[in-house]
């Protein structure tokens, strides 16, 4: 047989960003860059990277910002098990999510997957890409429904989400819609009757939320360097997802932004299969070719949305609330059959990592420890997140808190839904609720 | 027929209200001689159907309400009633103009005890109401607030038995089967809010998935609560059930009331409104997707219809001579005759109707007694009872001939013709004596044309005559697309993108830019004064949060546009007559120093601008200038600043040229000003001294 080399289907992209909603997790000085965070002691990326080798994408790019790329570089490098094939691109500090993209477009060679390092899902793969695959849209993006909060650290920073009004044509899952509340009249909606024309039957939705994995053409990627040239810190989710959707139906928007003629440079350089399969049949229906000006417009976009199902878990680590609520929800279906016994008491949900101490009459319910935490006598954990090398001496108290690695918590103190930043010192006796506990920094 | 056993004593009896006016003239002229409801689909009357559709609902006693031509309908009404197990009431009102006052009335008599369907007098439907009515009164024992379930069919947005002019968007949720907005379209969207849906944001509060729909036939069949009525009474201004109480009810914040939907989709259900429905529910009863209501049926009592190969319906009295052709989808009555050589397609004839040798009628509805004699042709139009066409007759596609017109022989008769025999005046008038257009119907004819506007205080006035038109039979869109681009209209054709993109890229700018040129044109033709002027456009300013100078900006070389520099004096249009007439209004836009100075900058640069040479824009800007100033629009102090400015001596060649001009002025000004100002040292010398 001779060697062929396999050209693959996609190239998978992880978008490993700063983490904004995250901070003060997410501080790189004092504990881990965003894509390490532990969501029940694993890295965050190990998710979306274990979701993509179970997708069959073997080429991953990850795309780094430069900050957090040494420790993410090591651990790709070092730590790393599975049988991808990864490599590391680090972009500017400041840098849009399409800007980024931009930056390593001569690595695009195929049409390509784009995935967050926040994305968790327990949707399979194929269902996804099959739909891609079937019906050869130019973008196809992923949307869910957030699963209702059982409480917790609501993040001490509480942010005013940004909803995202979605609109989905209900007979073939094509998303028409997108705007975002926060460029909108907030009195008045309106949408376009010649929109509702063309699909006469569309879902509105203010729940659903862009789960950020988006398969694209490969042809997107010079509209993408496009838009990032236009205009500074462009950003996929904000700026080309809209702009797709909206060429879908604006032919002189879709014209001004260059999104024909990208479109068409693509389509004269490989045309279609599908295309060449039909001119190639003898069976082949009478096409009637219409190419005057009054003839309707036919958007070379197409955008498909695809609509996680409300029983398949999916979910975003965007924000210190959504971090917490992951890691309850994966400690709950974890294995648990590693928890040390001894003296200490580990309730049925929670979980402790390797190394860890627990001392005498300490209890833990709903929570997440990681390793090698000390942890001193009649120390009360509750419905927090406790990551490596954190020390808790005797008769502390969390509920509701994530302390980050190397802090430590002093006798007696009693935290309540407080965040605890990379090895901080708690001092004795400390009693703290919605606090954020961390090193001053100069920004 | 309703089963018998339905009708117990510990079940309420079911109602439904009919109402068989259609407040509307599109069946004009037929309708000026009988009620809408009476006039014959595939030879039986319309509400026929109706009463045929709520007696398999089950319903057991009906109130049709009625105002024109009511002796009529309760005439039939009387007829029918013997022969059905349902208990009819005939309401006659002569005030009823409108959906709105048939309720208020309702309300009045109060005939209604409990939940009822109320549907119009032209709902042709098949479907069963049984299960609607469960899920309405299940939702009213759950929540009291719950006053209407609106059925609704789905189709798809271009289906024939939606009719074009009456579209609707519903928003619904699908979860609670609520109805959250309405809106109705139009065909032609003249204004951008016809061509956008638009609904209140505080819907999503409650409601975070909706579904937005725009292929629903709304056939107007509701089931009310007892407080329909009453509430058509507190608003006494709603007139219809749609655009008034469903909107009415939707988006008020005080009455909390909600409307609910079914939508039903394997059923048939659609509305006479139009000559063009009247069209496309005949082919569908003809094609059967009315089923059971179909002509062999024989709805009608002594009806005998025999259905036959290729959708033809024939009464067994019918006399078909040997060589007529009786194509495809056809309807024929008792009695009639067709003679040799006739072709008949898609068409419906009535009882005793004669048709002569070599006559083709296509598409075209033909009603009782007619007679068409030899080698007519009739082509999708309707002809109503009584009527001749002489030999030789051509009725072109969309004419509406109504009662006993007479068309004389060899007579062409253009496409979309309307011909009453009715005297002209008064429908009631009889001693008016019909005077005959013997150019419309021929020298032997019988009849006249019909004008929309007689005998009808027109209330849609403001509608776009378009609009009508996309209703009538027969009605072809490429046609009016082509005349639309012809006429250059500023209502745009059908699914025009690119004008409704353009309406998103304009910036509040150009917006501004546009609505004051808007105004100052309507102002200069409409000959508005000044005041008036000023005071269209201070609302504008406001309205667009905009600020004096940015109204400078527009309003000056709006103003200056209408002169012509070569123009002769008494012309209107020299610069000295413009200005007396509309400098004032810039005057209104220049309030203090700072105004002045920028009005003279603005002054400067749009004559520098606006006209082709220097020669010409000089002869604008010197009496302009002098013209404000005499004014006192600008001060002296102001035009000095500005000429000295350093904004001003910079520029283009034009401008520079046209600064020039002003230095006899300025000159002239300067030396005024130390002139006075010497006056002024003269009288405190004299003062010192």
């Amino acid at each position: 047989m001779p060697y062929r080399k396999r050209v693959p289907e996609f190239q998978a992209v992880i978008m490993a960003g700063y983490g904004n909603g995250l901070i003060p997790l997410s501080d790189e000085k004092n504990n881990m860059p965003k894509a390490l965070l532990p969501i029940v002691n694993q890295p965050m990326i190990s998710y979306p990277l274990a979701w993509l080798e179970s997708s069959g994408v073997s080429d991953v790019i990850v795309v780094s910002l430069a900050s957090g790329s040494k420790k993410l570089g090591h651990y790709l490098d070092r730590v790393y098990e599975g049988q991808l094939h990864i490599s590391m691109e680090i972009v500017d500090d400041n840098c849009g999510t399409a800007q980024a993209l931009a930056r390593i477009k001569d690595k695009i060679k195929t049409d390509f997957i784009v995935i967050s390092c926040d994305l968790l899902t327990s949707l399979p793969p194929h269902q996804f890409l099959d739909m891609h695959r079937s019906e050869d849209p130019t973008v196809s993006a992923l949307f869910f429904e957030p699963s209702k909060s059982e409480g917790g650290p609501s993040g001490s920073s509480k942010e005013t989400e940004v909803t995202q009004f979605v609109g989905i044509d209900a007979t073939n899952s094509q998303l028409v819609y997108l705007n975002n509340s926060d460029e909108m009249d907030t009195e008045e909606f309106s949408v376009r009757v010649s929109l509702l024309t063309k699909h006469p039957v569309m879902n509105i939705s203010r729940l659903l939320q862009d789960g950020h994995l988006y398969i694209f053409k490969r042809w997107v990627i010079d509209l993408i360097n496009e838009v990032s040239i236009k205009r500074s810190r462009a950003s996929l989710k904000e700026h080309v997802l809209p702009l797709l959707v909206k060429s879908q139906h604006q032919r002189v928007l879709a014209d001004r932004e260059g999104v024909t003629k990208a479109a068409e440079a693509s389509l004269t350089a490989n045309p279609s299969t599908q295309a060449l399969a039909l001119s190639l049949s003898t069976t082949q229906a009478p096409e009637i070719e219409d190419r005057s000006e009054n003839a309707q417009w036919k958007s070379p976009v197409k955008c498909k949305a695809f609509v996680v199902a409300k029983d398949v878990h999916c979910g975003r680590a965007n924000s210190i609330a959504n971090y917490f609520e992951l890691n309850r929800y994966y400690t709950k279906i974890t294995d648990k059959d590693r928890n040390p016994g001894g003296q200490g008491q580990v309730g049925a949900d929670s979980l402790v990592g390797d190394d860890t101490k627990l001392g005498d009459r300490t209890s833990v319910k709903k929570s997440t420890l990681g390793s090698h935490v000390t942890i001193g006598k009649n120390v009360k954990i509750v419905n927090s997140i406790v990551m490596d090398h954190v020390v808790l001496e005797d008769n502390v108290k969390l509920d509701g808190c994530i302390v980050c690695s190397g802090a430590k918590i002093c006798e007696k103190s009693s935290l309540k839904d407080c965040e605890v930043g990379g090895g901080f010192r708690v001092e004795k006796e400390t009693q703290a609720r919605n606090e954020r506990l961390v090193d001053f920094q100069e920004q | 027929m309703p089963p018998k056993e339905k009708v117990e004593s510990t079940e309420q009896v079911l109602q439904a209200v009919i109402l068989a006016d259609s407040f509307d003239e599109r069946f004009q002229p037929i309708t000026l001689e009988t009620a809408r409801c009476l006039l014959p689909l595939c030879n039986v009357p319309l509400i026929s159907y109706t009463f045929e559709f709520l007696a398999v609902a089950g319903v057991q006693e009906v109130f049709v309400f009625c105002c024109s031509h009511s002796d009529k309908v309760k005439a039939f009404v009387k007829k029918y009633e013997k022969s059905s197990n349902m208990k009819i009431n005939t309401i006659v009102s002569q005030e009823l103009m409108s959906v709105g006052d048939a309720m208020r009335e309702l309300d009045a008599k109060q005939l209604i005890d409990t939940d009822f369907i109320l549907v119009t007098g032209d709902v042709v439907s098949n479907m069963k109401l049984d299960q609607v009515l469960e899920e309405h009164r299940a939702r009213r024992q759950a929540d009291k607030s719950a006053i209407m379930t609106m059925v609704l069919k789905k189709a798809s947005p271009q289906h024939r038995s939606r009719s074009v002019g009456d579209g609707s968007l519903f928003v619904l949720d699908q979860g609670s089967k609520e109805c959250l907005h309405y809106q109705p379209v139009k065909a032609f969207k003249s204004t951008r809010e016809d061509r956008r849906m638009t609904m209140n944001m505080e819907i999503f509060d409650k409601h975070p998935e909706i579904q937005l729909r725009n292929d629903l036939i709304d056939c107007q069949v509701d089931i009310c609560s007892v407080e329909v009525p009453a509430l058509f009474t507190e608003n006494f201004d709603y007139q219809d059930i749609r655009a008034d109480f469903v909107h009415g009810i939707l988006t008020s914040d005080l009455l909390g009331k909600t409307i609910h939907f079914h939508e039903v989709s394997d059923v048939y259900a659609a509305r006479v409104r139009s000559t063009q429905m009247y069209d496309a529910v005949s082919k569908d009863i003809i094609s059967r997707w009315t089923f059971p209501m179909v002509p062999d049926s024989n709805l009608q009592v002594g009806d005998c219809y025999e259905y036959r190969r290729g959708l033809v319906y024939k009464e067994k009295s019918v006399v078909l001579s040997r060589t007529c052709v009786v194509e495809e989808k056809v309807v024929i009555g008792a009695n009639t005759q067709i003679a040799e050589r006739a072709v008949l397609s898609n068409c419906v004839i009535g009882k005793n109707c004669i048709i002569g040798a070599n006559v083709k009628i296509d598409n075209a509805y033909i009603w009782d007694n007619v007679v068409i004699k030899d080698n007519c042709v009739v082509q999708h139009s309707i002809i109503a009872n009584d009527a001749v066409l002489e030999q030789g007759v051509t009725i072109n596609k969309g004419c509406l001939i109504s009662f006993k017109v007479t068309v004389g022989a060899n007579t062409t008769v253009p496409a979309y013709s309307r011909l009453t025999a009715l005297a002209e005046g008064d429908e009631d008038d009889s001693d008016a004596e019909l005077i005959s257009d013997p150019a419309v119907v021929g020298a032997t004819g019988r009849g006249r044309s019909f004008t929309e506007a007689e005998g009808s205080d027109d209330e849609d006035n403001e509608e776009d005559p378009k609009n009508k038109q996309v209703n009538m039979l027969a009605f072809d869109m490429s046609e009016l697309k082509l005349a639309a681009k012809q006429q250059e209209d500023s209502a745009s054709d059908f699914e025009s993108e690119a004008s409704d993109l353009e309406e998103d890229l304009i910036s509040p700018e150009e917006e501004l830019d546009r609505e004051v040129a808007a105004t100052l044109d309507r102002a200069f033709q409409d000959g508005h004064d000044v005041d008036i002027a000023a005071l269209e456009l201070n609302t504008l300013r406001m309205a667009t949060f905009s600020n004096f100078k940015e109204m400078r900006k527009r309003v000056i070389p709006g103003v200056l546009k209408h002169i012509d520099p070569v123009a002769k004096p008494g012309s209107g249009k020299t610069a000295k007559e413009i200005l007396s007439r509309w400098g004032p209004l810039v005057g209104k836009m220049i309030h203090d120093e700072e105004d002045q100075i920028d009005g003279a900058h603005v002054l400067h640069r749009v004559c520098a601008t606006l006209y082709r040479d220097v020669l010409q824009a000089q002869k604008v800007f010197a009496p302009a200038l002098r013209y404000f100033y005499d004014e006192d629009i600008l001060e002296e102090d102001a035009i000095l600043e500005w000429y000295h400015s350093e904004k001003s001596q910079q520029g283009t060649d034009i401008e520079k040229k046209l600064r020039e001009v002003a230095v006899p002025m300025i000159q002239y000004l300067e030396q005024s000003d130390s002139e006075e100002s010497d006056d002024e040292d003269e009288e405190e010398d004299e003062d010192s001294e």
